[in-house]
Formats: C-alpha cells, sequence, structure tokens
C-alpha cells in the first residue's frame, strides 16, 4: 500500500521510470481480470493495455480514498465489462444465466486424489474460466487479487450482500461440481 | 449448512455458530466430508496464479505513454489548493494595502512609511511607487511559489 503510493506520487512528479513500476506489478492481475470477463488472449491483453495508459491519465485524480490496488481493479473491471458489451458478450451471473459449468470432462479424478496434486487447481481453473465474466471476476478479485467483500462491491458496483451471496454460491457451484465427479467415478 | 462451512472457512462466523460447527464436525461424518472438501477448494482458490500477458506488455505500455504523456503534476489535486490560494490572496491583498497606504500617507513626501502609529519604515528606493508595487507584487508571487513547494513537500513525504 504505502509502496503503491510512493510509486504513485513519483509518476506525479513526472518520473515514467515508477509507471513501469506498476505496469510491472500489476499486469498479471489486471491482465487477469480482462481474461475473466472477455475469455480471449489478444483482446485481454489490448483491454490491459487500455486500463494502464488510463490510468496513467487519471492518476492525478486517485483520491487515496481506498487501495491503489482496488481503484486500479475498479477501472480495468470496467473497462474489460465494457468492452465486453461492445462485442455483446454474454455477461450476467449464474443465477440469471442459467448452467455455468460445464467441464464434466476435466473430472476425471475423485476429490480425494485430486487435492492430491496440482489437478485440483487446474480443474477450478478451468471451472472458473467457464463462469459467466461477472462471476468469474468476483471469484478472481476475492481470491486472486485478494480484495475484501467491501472492496469487490465498491468495483463491480454491487452490493456488499449481493457479493456475499454470489461468492456462497459460487464456491457452493464449485463444491457441488467436485462432489458431483466423485460420484460419476463410483 | 454450506453457508455455515463458508462462514466458518472465511472466519465470519459467530461464537455460537462457531460452537455448532465443532460439534457437527466431532458428531457427523458427512458434515466433516464436506468440510474436507471446502478446504481443499479453499485452499486451490487461494493458491490460484494470475495469467500472464505477452512479455512486451510491459514495454508496449511504456512505448504509448510518451504519446499521452502530460505534466500529470499540473493537474495533481495534491495539496489543499484552497490554503495556497487564501495565502496568495492574503499576501496580494497586504500588498495592495500597503500601496494604498504608500499613496495616501501624508508621509509620503518625507520618504518614510510609518505602520500603525509605531513601526517607520525608510521607504528610500522603494519612494518610488512603481519599485514599491513591483516589489510586492514580487514577493507575493514567491511567497506562492514557496508556500506551493513547500507543502507539496510535505505532503509527499507522508
Amino acid at each position: 500500500m504505502e509502496e503503491d503510493l510512493l510509486l504513485v506520487h513519483r509518476v506525479l512528479r513526472g518520473e515514467q521510470f515508477a509507471f513501469r513500476a506498476i505496469v510491472e506489478k500489476y499486469q498479471n492481475y489486471v491482465f487477469t481480470i480482462a481474461m475473466r470477463v472477455l475469455n480471449a488472449r489478444e483482446e485481454a491483453e489490448e483491454v490491459a493495455q487500455d486500463v494502464f495508459l488510463k490510468v496513467h491519465k487519471m492518476l492525478g485524480s486517485y483520491r487515496q480514498e481506498s487501495k491503489f490496488s482496488s481503484w486500479l481493479y475498479a477501472i480495468a473491471y470496467r473497462t474489460a465489462i465494457d468492452n465486453a458489451r461492445k462485442k455483446k458478450l454474454p455477461l450476467q451471473s449464474i443465477e440469471a444465466g442459467g448452467a455455468a459449468f460445464q467441464t464434466p470432462d476435466l473430472l476425471s479424478k475423485t476429490p480425494v486424489e485430486l487435492t492430491q496434486d496440482n489437478d485440483l487447481r487446474q480443474h477450478v481453473q478451468a471451472v472458473i474460466n467457464r463462469l459467466k465474466p461477472s462471476d468469474a471476476s468476483i471469484i478472481t478479485l476475492y481470491y486472486l487479487n485478494e480484495q475484501s467483500v467491501q472492496e469487490i462491491a465498491d468495483i463491480t458496483g454491487l452490493s456488499v450482500t449481493n457479493v456475499k451471496t454470489k461468492l456462497h454460491r459460487l464456491r457452493e457451484h464449485l463444491r457441488q461440481e467436485l462432489t458431483a465427479s466423485a460420484l460419476d467415478q463410483h | 449448512m454450506s453457508i455455515l462451512i463458508w462462514k466458518y472457512l472465511d472466519g465470519d462466523c459467530a461464537p455460537e455458530e462457531k460452537e455448532m460447527v465443532q460439534q457437527l464436525l466431532a458428531s457427523d461424518a458427512g458434515f466433516v466430508e464436506e468440510m474436507n472438501l471446502a478446504k481443499e477448494l479453499q485452499q486451490a482458490l487461494t493458491t490460484l496464479e494470475p495469467e500472464e500477458p505477452s512479455m512486451r506488455f510491459a514495454a508496449n505500455v511504456a512505448e504509448q505513454l510518451p504519446n499521452l504523456y502530460h505534466p500529470v503534476q499540473a493537474n495533481a489535486d495534491l495539496l489543499p489548493k484552497g490554503v495556497v490560494q487564501a495565502f496568495g490572496a492574503l499576501v496580494g491583498g497586504f500588498g495592495l494595502v500597503c500601496l494604498s497606504l504608500f499613496f495616501v500617507s501624508k508621509q509620503f513626501m518625507q520618504g518614510q512609511f510609518n505602520f500603525f502609529g509605531r513601526y517607520t519604515l525608510d521607504l528610500g528606493v522603494f519612494s518610488n511607487p512603481l519599485v514599491f508595487s513591483v516589489f510586492i507584487f514580487s514577493m507575493g508571487v514567491l511567497s506562492y511559489f514557496f508556500l506551493d513547494f513547500t507543502l507539496k513537500r510535505l505532503f509527499l513525504r507522508k
């Protein structure tokens, strides 16, 4: 947090290298948010670049009311969502959009076996990739970008209760998928 | 039940809920199995790796920056600008008052300026109204920049 603010002030003083440091620190996270929403590498990379150019332009208006990372992720999320809307990609959540998990081909092991190696992580990752963008973003922001429920609410524009409910339902879906795959194996 | 499991793993359980979970873990094999699976899932989620853009990503962004670069500092609202402006107005106002007093003072011809009947300033070169005006104006401008610089340094150090 302190390090981010220092970098921001250095950029505001005109040190372009400081901005490069910000890009290098956050590029993977911003790119991941764009990937979750757009699910296409090239487009996600373009959007991630746009995000950083926007951030550079808007840095003077950063008020420090929230963490720098939350402010950055909010710009990333909105830019990616706007881009998805322009391309008319589906954005609705699992509650509105029906089944979002369709990866039975990846479920080849029982949960016990899955927990013994990295397959579980890969499997979970694959399932997240198949989530609707808004849902995948919530899971990503919570676990990968380590944002609090309140911060996710600020980023996505949802209420805190809504974010909590979605998080619970999404994790429950994931858990049920794993259980179902285990039962299929028996 | 699943709500309870996730609340427990998130550390959001009330003490009585925590106690209930402990009891279920001690007595219900099905609950234990569900909890273990949830724990594994939680563990997998917390250790997910972010996606990586191309190697040239940071360089691509940097290359586009010079075209966009503006002196962001000029736009930066880092200072309580009201304070700086108020100070500038105060100094400017004081200068104007001094100038007015200078012109109306009966001591104009004597080349002296009396502050509140107590302090006497030998105007000397300042007896020329133009020099005096330039002096006051310069002081105001310098004070403004000095305050701006000082506050900026103080603020940026935080």
